[in-house]
């Protein structure tokens, strides 16, 4: 009788515990104790041309030749790539690339110039010492970056852009006298030696220049709805708006902006600062931005606009971003859904 | 159903509807993370005139890790002409001030140590003095002397600053310490629930993230027109996010920018810090819960996920409460009016509730984890165990609060040296142990 009660216990208990026994098994195994791994690299653009830039320096030069990494097509001189072929291999080219019309690449890293051609697809990346030339309607899958410059020509599409200067479609490469003056008075692009030792009450405070806008202008203007700048007004502040913004023409935003609703620009408006807006955002014609441009919705820069400059190059970033012929950029330009350049 | 049974009926089903109104906001958190848009704004700034920055790193008895800290802070991807370092040393009676002063003997003109000796203590009175007199920038990160940051988090910290709205930003902590112990595999998923479902769904959702006191950073100006740190309250992280908020500022979670950090090992040091957020948390809700009515910049969604994110840790105490009048009420046998709303709901709240336990399911998928997944069950015994201390932590505040006396702080033991450290190389050496010595033995020749 007893037996039978601690049999019918223990076989209760056991059914019981069946569902815990993966945990326990876990428990005792130790199968997976590994910490989340942790991002120890900074994101850019041009990481993996890096990486593959590396990965071909790895080893001796013969080593290379005999067994070039992943297949890799390695051009030693200038190369023009017939009308219509595809090459499916990343392509390692010492000299000029040159596309003829309708190619698709893989991936491109080249010591010299890029010119892809028009209508050419890139699959993975491409990244020039030199420039990158992007003819019209040609689309651009992964990354586009140039040590020099890129120019993306109508009809363009592409995800993420740097180079020092990108060119839209006829975009200048130099910046106009104006522009170039009042930058370098408010920003100067050389900076001192910031940073001095204390140790309590010996040495001196650290106390920074402030040449950022960040620490320009720290006053905020709260707007609990729309809020418009008249034209040529100039206002010194950074805005905030909980509706609208509106910057009528040849306005000047010493500050950074936010907008939880739509954000326009109207033409020839000027910001040393950065824009964000929660949704749409619109740069009109000829508008200049010094700072970093977010929108979380889609992002349109109309002709003769120019972001950033060569000394204080910045970030443009949209989930879908429409581009305009004639815009310049300094810096990066990220699109994950849809970048695009129109005719 | 007589009056008795009404006046027990009415607490139960109050406190019981309050807990589905957080079993639903679990449920919705989760499901926005694992189905809907997802926001990162700001997270892919690489290349912008980067701002002049401060960090300050807290460090009280900190020798076991205090060194790795600012190693790696030395080594982050950020100009260093525009990063200064100032570890806030305060009041330390272990090897801290000599392990401080030797890294920055070696750093000239990027760290600046603060030696505090005297004032009130609490990281946040020692985070205000610095403030006042160390801090010369706009922007200011914070972290703990046992986080580990990677090489790309000061930038992924200081990007949201250029959005003119935002006030302070958070970014996530991952537990470096799993392997440690049970306790230490089950914070390790919590944590994940914590940042990766809640903190992200609030961000997506625009919401309210909760800065957390470390791993982040702030506008100067920002915390000065809230009033600056809060030295009275025990969770001066979640005063100041609620501080900051009533005065339009918002707080963005960066789920990105990771950076490591040492968990509890031992439960009683678990049990004592999870009473320090209870107990801090309750205090900032008692000061908060009604501003949020008051008239002002917030959204109305706003306001009530921050009312819900204020009540969480009261939630505890009222479980307990709501199970103690149901055994009342099925002993006084005349409550059976709802008998099916009692037992559905006094059966679904014996476990507190599965919305949460989802949440941490949820979370280990997003990380990618695979067979942590199993230990999952064990997490009941963590519910447990914070129910009681979060409700032990209610009830002494109570008490405090009618009988008087101070809330204690407590220091969270750290238990680095037994741990090998996960960064990848180069900056994630862990300090020699004839590092860690040098600064005390130079120190005592001194």
């Amino acid at each position: 009788m007893i037996g039978g009660v601690a049999l019918l216990l223990g076989l209760t208990g056991l059914l019981a515990a069946l569902p815990m026994a993966p945990a326990f098994v876990e428990l005792y195994q130790r199968r997976d104790t590994k910490p989340i791994p942790v991002k120890n690299r900074t994101e850019m653009v041009v990481d993996v041309a890096q990486d593959f830039r590396s990965l071909l320096e790895g080893g001796s030069e013969a080593a290379r030749r005999a067994s070039p990494p992943a297949n890799t097509m390695v051009l030693e001189t200038d190369w023009f790539v017939e009308q219509g072929r595809s090459i499916l291999n990343p392509i390692y080219a010492k000299g000029r690339l040159a596309g003829s019309g309708n190619n698709v690449f893989d991936a491109i890293f080249c010591e010299k110039d890029v010119d892809l051609g028009k209508h050419a697809q890139v699959l993975s990346w491409v990244h020039a010492e030199g420039a990158v030339m992007v003819p019209s309607g040609s689309t651009i899958h992964g990354r586009l970056s140039a040590g020099e410059h890129v120019e993306l020509g109508t009809e363009c599409s592409f995800e993420r852009v740097h180079a020092p200067v990108v060119m839209i479609a006829g975009g200048a490469m130099d910046m106009d006298a104006e522009q170039s003056r009042d930058s370098d008075e408010d920003h100067p692009p050389s900076r001192p030696r910031l940073g001095l030792v204390r140790t309590n009450d010996e040495a001196p405070l650290w106390n920074p220049e402030p040449i950022n806008i960040l620490e320009l202008v720290t006053e905020r203007l709260f707007v609990p709805e729309d809020f418009v700048l008249q034209p040529g007004r100039v206002l010194r502040k950074n805005v905030v708006a909980r509706g609208r913004i509106h910057l009528a023409e040849a306005s000047h935003v010493i500050g950074c902006l936010k907008s939880n609703h739509d954000m326009e620009l109207a033409p020839n408006v000027r910001i040393e600062g950065s824009l964000v807006s929660a949704t749409n955002l619109r740069i009109g014609r000829g508008c200049f931005v010094m700072g970093p441009v977010l929108a979380e919705g889609e992002l349109v820069i109309e002709s003769g606009t120019r972001i950033g400059t060569p000394t204080h190059p910045t970030t443009v970033q949209a989930p879908r971003i429409r581009i305009a012929p004639g815009v310049t950029l300094h810096g990066s330009l990220f699109a994950p859904e849809r970048g695009r350049v129109t005719g | 159903m007589g009056h008795g049974s009404a006046g027990l009926l009415i607490p139960f089903c109050a406190i019981e509807v309050c807990i589905c109104i957080y079993m639903v906001r679990h449920y919705w958190f989760t499901l926005n993370r694992l189905f809907g848009r997802q926001r990162y704004p700001l997270i892919d700034l690489d290349i912008a005139d980067w701002p002049a920055v401060t960090v300050l790193v807290a460090a009280h008895n900190e020798e076991a890790v205090i060194g790795d800290v600012l190693e790696c802070l030395l080594h982050v991807d950020y100009p260093p002409d525009r990063l200064h370092i100032v570890p806030v040393n305060d009041r330390s009676t272990d090897g801290t001030e000599a392990i401080i002063d030797a890294i920055a003997a070696r750093n000239p003109g990027r760290i600046t140590p603060f030696h505090r000796r005297s004032g009130k203590a609490r990281k946040a009175a020692a985070l205000q003095e610095a403030m006042e007199n160390f801090v010369q920038t706009e922007i200011v990160l914070l972290f703990d002397a046992d986080y580990v940051p990677g090489k790309p988090l000061i930038r992924q910290l200081v990007a949201p600053f250029f959005d003119p709205e935002v006030g302070c930003v958070m970014g996530r902590v991952v537990p470096m310490n799993v392997s440690q112990n049970l306790l230490t595999r089950m914070l390790d998923m919590e944590r994940s629930a914590g940042y990766q479902i809640d903190q992200q769904a609030r961000m997506n959702m625009r919401l309210v993230p909760q800065f957390g006191g470390t791993a982040g950073g702030m506008r100067k100006s920002a915390l000065f027109e809230a009033g600056g740190w809060n030295t009275d309250t025990l969770t001066e992280d979640t005063d100041l996010t609620f501080r900051l908020m009533l005065c339009g500022w918002k707080t963005v979670y960066q789920n990105r920018a990771e950076c490591y950090e040492e968990s509890p090992v031992r439960w009683p040091v678990r049990v004592r810090q999870n009473k320090r957020w209870a107990k801090g948390h309750n205090q900032v809700m008692w000061k908060y819960s009604l501003s949020l009515f008051r008239p002002g910049w917030l959204t109305a969604r706003e306001r009530f996920d921050g009312l819900l994110l204020l009540w969480i840790y009261a939630m505890a105490p009222a479980l307990l409460i709501a199970w103690f009048l149901a055994v009342v009420m099925f002993y006084k046998g005349d409550s059976l009016e709802a008998p099916m709303l009692v037992l559905f709901v006094a059966s679904f709240t014996a476990l507190g509730n599965f919305a949460t336990f989802f949440e941490i399911a949820a979370s280990a998928r997003l990380d990618g984890a695979k067979e942590r997944l199993r230990i999952l069950p064990f997490h009941f015994l963590g519910f447990l165990v914070s129910m009681m201390t979060c409700s032990q932590a209610a009830f002494e505040l109570v008490r405090e609060a009618i009988l008087g006396g101070d809330v204690k702080w407590d220091k969270t033991e750290r238990a680095r040296q037994a741990q090998p450290r996960p960064v990848p190389q180069p900056i994630a050496q862990p300090m020699s142990p004839q590092a860690q010595v040098e600064p005390a033995a130079e120190a005592e020749a001194a």
